[in-house]
């Protein structure tokens, strides 16, 4: 293994440029990526991921990141984990939720405790938005241990892509060790919570989603409350949009989520508000029968922190993998040597219990924060 | 299992045919009797006939060893083989030659849905080959 440490990972393209890079801060194995676009037009690095290695190289101390002059070719020697106060305009060709997910990652093993500020678009139809992240990504974070008055994601100033003006806090406290988890059972689903928000258009339109998404839920629970969230002035961006998140919550915690965003003004067909409620009411019903103890959008950050554990065994039943799941698994075995048992879980009909399930297990790799001092 | 089930699908065909099989059934041991080539003939058929190919994969998969020992034995090999007779026998062409056509789209959303459940071996198909390697 020492070899290993010495000698960087070696990737080729563009794809999954975010989970090596978290995947080799954490671990601190530097990591080379060729040919990324290379045989692109418009070869190189796109401006959102230079903007995601610039946010990276704040969280840190002592990085060293060198790319060539096309921007194909890059290579990366994490630093130390430092976090503390930071700052960062977000390139707009991606919405927040693209950056803020890789923080989350690595947050909870700073030196300092991470407060960062992150200006750009809050919700976009390609990235989880912010408001997915505060309803089901916390309170993972808070399953692992990582708690406190600290922990928190908070939406200032919304900004619809495509041009954002939107602006997001999160901070979260440091944490030495993550605790193992034994997330097996999901449990019936309780209540539907949701956002609609829009601005920058009539203040109607939230309604108007509400209505249609109720109109398909509404046969499945009854309790069902989905807030209307319209922001004005200074606090509502450049561009006007509308949109929805729903999250399933289940007698056991599990959160389940789904989300649409109306279209970017000027990119394609515009949509309509009762459309849109409709179709992510189907989304999260699509999501339930999918289930799990992790909602799809998370099912690599929980899988993540299962590595990171301490050296103990931890569950966890998770929905179909996704394709992106399935190549962070990959990652994962890449940076930490760290295999998961993976048992399918055959759906039984009569229970009605949706779709398949695959129970991952995996022991952790003990990774503590060796920044924390103990107290 | 999966033999069952296609009995099961065919029993009603089977009733308004049972007549004609009867008299098939006759002509069929008389056949035997002089023509040993029917093996092959079966062969032939099964590729011809994509629902018993279906289910003769999936048998091979569980039980590749035993799946020529048993094939001989078992009633639905007879099956096949009336099918044969149906499509070789020139008085009941229409009758029985064109039952494999009946409820195309439900065999096929049957097949599907067995192949779906036939779980695949998810480690696998995410770390690759080496898994198994490892294990042992």
């Amino acid at each position: 293994s020492s070899s290993s440490s010495m000698a960087a990972l070696t990737y080729e393209g563009c794809n999954f440029l975010r989970q090596r890079l978290v995947l080799s801060t954490l671990s601190g194995k530097r990591v080379k990526i060729r040919n990324i676009r290379s045989r692109d037009d418009e070869p190189g690095l796109r401006d959102f991921e230079a903007s995601f290695i610039r946010l990276l190289d704040k969280v840190t101390n002592g990085s060293r990141i060198e790319i060539n002059q096309t921007g194909t070719a890059l290579f990366y020697q994490p630093g130390l984990l430092c976090g503390g106060s930071v700052e960062h305009e977000c390139n707009v060709q991606r919405s927040i939720g693209y950056y803020l997910e890789a923080l989350i990652m690595l947050a909870p093993f700073m030196k300092n405790p991470l407060k960062a500020i992150l200006k750009g678009v809050t919700n976009d139809p390609i990235d989880p938005s912010v408001d997915l992240l505060k309803a089901t990504a916390v309170p993972l974070m808070k399953m692992f241990g990582i708690n406190g008055e600290g922990l928190e994601i908070k939406v200032v100033k919304r900004g619809i892509a495509p041009r954002g003006g939107g602006e997001v806090h999160f901070s979260c406290p440091v944490c030495r060790a993550l605790k193992p988890v034994l997330l097996t059972d999901p449990g019936k689903i309780k209540r539907i919570r949701g956002t609609a928000y829009s601005v920058r258009v009539s203040p109607q339109m939230a309604n108007r989603i509400v209505d249609s998404a109720r109109s398909i839920l509404n046969k499945f629970i009854p309790d069902i409350y989905i807030y209307t969230d319209h922001m004005k002035g200074a606090s509502s961006g450049k561009s006007p949009g509308f949109g929805l998140t729903l999250v399933a919550e289940t007698v056991n915690g599990t959160l389940l989520s789904a989300e649409l965003a109306s279209t970017p003004q000027g990119q394609g067909d515009p949509v309509l508000p009762e459309e849109l409620g409709k179709n992510c009411a189907k989304l999260l019903l699509e999501e339930i029968y999918r289930g799990g103890c992790v909602d799809s959008n998370n099912q690599s950050l929980a899988l993540l922190y299962m590595t990171l554990d301490q050296q103990d065994v931890s569950k966890t039943l998770l929905g179909p993998l996704s394709p992106y799941t399935i190549e962070f698994l990959r990652h994962i075995r890449d940076f930490f040597q760290i295999m998961f048992k993976i048992e399918t879980q055959k759906a039984d009909e009569d229970e009605q219990k949706g779709g398949d399930k695959v129970l991952m297990t995996c022991v952790g790799v003990g990774y503590s924060n060796i920044s924390k001092s103990h107290k | 299992e999966t033999e069952e089930e296609e009995s099961d699908e065919d029993d009603e065909d089977e009733k308004e045919v049972e007549e004609e099989e009867m008299e098939e059934e006759e002509k069929k041991k008389k056949d035997r009797k002089e023509d040993d080539d029917s093996e092959a003939e079966v062969d032939e058929e099964e590729e011809e006939d994509e629902d018993s190919s279906e289910v003769e994969e999936q048998e091979n998969v569980k039980a590749p060893g035993k799946e020529a020992a048993q094939s001989k034995m078992l009633p639905a090999d007879e099956e096949v083989k009336t099918d044969v007779e149906e499509k070789t026998e020139p008085g009941l062409e229409t009758a029985g030659a064109l039952r494999w056509k009946e409820d195309l789209a439900q065999k096929a959303t049957e097949a599907y849905l067995r192949q779906q459940r036939a779980a695949p071996n998810v480690r696998k198909l995410v770390y690759g080959a080496v898994v198994e390697e490892e294990n042992t």
